[in-house]
């Protein structure tokens, strides 16, 4: 049975965004039987996410947090993920919705035996409703964006290649931006479209493109 | 905080540009620019204004945007038909 090992900080607004919108992809993970390692709040710390990665090998790592070209951040902005030890994550594929983290440490972690990375290569924005703070799922702006970026590991749940699910991400930010393009009657949603290209623009993927979970 | 070390001096007509555009945005969001935090649209406008890291990716992002509509091609991108 495969492993997906998951890091949801909670300590500030954005990150608690991708908290609660991560919930969906272990759903589906549990679904398709796959064993899932649910590292949040406090739980998202160097010690642990380190620890259990080197014992348990998972065959997927999806890290939520801040971070930058070399760091992977955990619960309270502690570095989980550097230099230090991106080889733990040797012999995984791991998706980090992370800032700036494939611009230098996605390279450090296929040479460290990283069967594959996809991330950001600079910032990633997203825009949410402040109405819906209380209730982030249901939060129509922030989907836009949380959607398409989740979308890569829903796909290699699902059995896809590396190579594949990027696509499928790349896919459905380009369908969410002609939406937004097309919504002539609304003009807040056109303001969306920097961001999702952007966004779309600086995912990438590098390693092995045919690895699947 | 960012590493990404391109430096652009961005001209005042360049930012009141951006500025003119983030104005129109609902003030009733939250934009989350990366490791930077979250920030209002006011908030934003001022970053630009001041022309610091956060102003500057605003820019770089806006034009990035203006460009790739100007670009042939563009529409056929989004819908799939090129890579």
């Amino acid at each position: 049975m495969s492993t997906l090992l998951v890091t949801r900080p909670k300590h500030d607004s954005t990150v608690s965004y991708l908290h609660y919108w991560a919930k969906p992809i272990l759903d589906l993970a549990l679904r398709r039987k796959i064993d899932v390692i649910d590292l949040d709040h406090s739980k998202a710390n160097r010690k642990e996410v380190e620890g259990r990665i080197r014992k348990l090998k998972p065959e997927l790592i999806f890290l939520n947090g801040h971070g930058n070209s070399h760091e992977i951040c955990g619960h309270d902005d502690e570095a989980i993920v550097d230099g230090g030890n991106a080889d733990a994550l040797s012999g995984s594929i791991t998706y980090a919705l992370s800032c700036s983290a494939a611009e230098k440490l996605g390279s450090q972690i296929v040479a460290g035996g990283g069967k594959a990375f996809i991330g950001y290569t600079r910032d990633f924005f997203f825009v949410r409703d402040l109405t819906k703070a209380t209730k982030p799922t249901t939060d129509t702006v922030a989907q836009q964006f949380l959607e398409p970026a989740n979308t890569v590991v829903a796909s290699l749940l699902k059995g896809h290649t590396v190579k594949e699910s990027y696509e499928h991400s790349q896919s459905a930010y380009r369908r969410n931006i002609t939406n937004l393009l097309s919504s002539a009657s609304d003009p807040e949603a056109a303001q969306y479209i920097r961001f999702l290209l952007w966004n779309m623009r600086h995912e990438q993927y590098e390693g092995d493109g045919s690895a699947t979970v | 905080m960012s590493t990404h070390e391109t430096q652009v001096n961005y001209d005042d007509t360049v930012r009141q540009l951006v500025v003119a555009r983030l104005a129109t945005f609902p003030n009733d969001r939250g934009i989350s620019v990366g490791s930077y935090g979250e920030f209002s649209r006011d908030e934003l406008i001022k970053h630009v204004l001041d022309g610091d890291e956060i102003g500057d990716t605003m820019v770089e992002m806006d034009l990035e945007y203006l460009r790739m509509l100007k670009k042939d091609g563009f529409f056929e991108h989004l819908a799939g038909n090129t890579t």
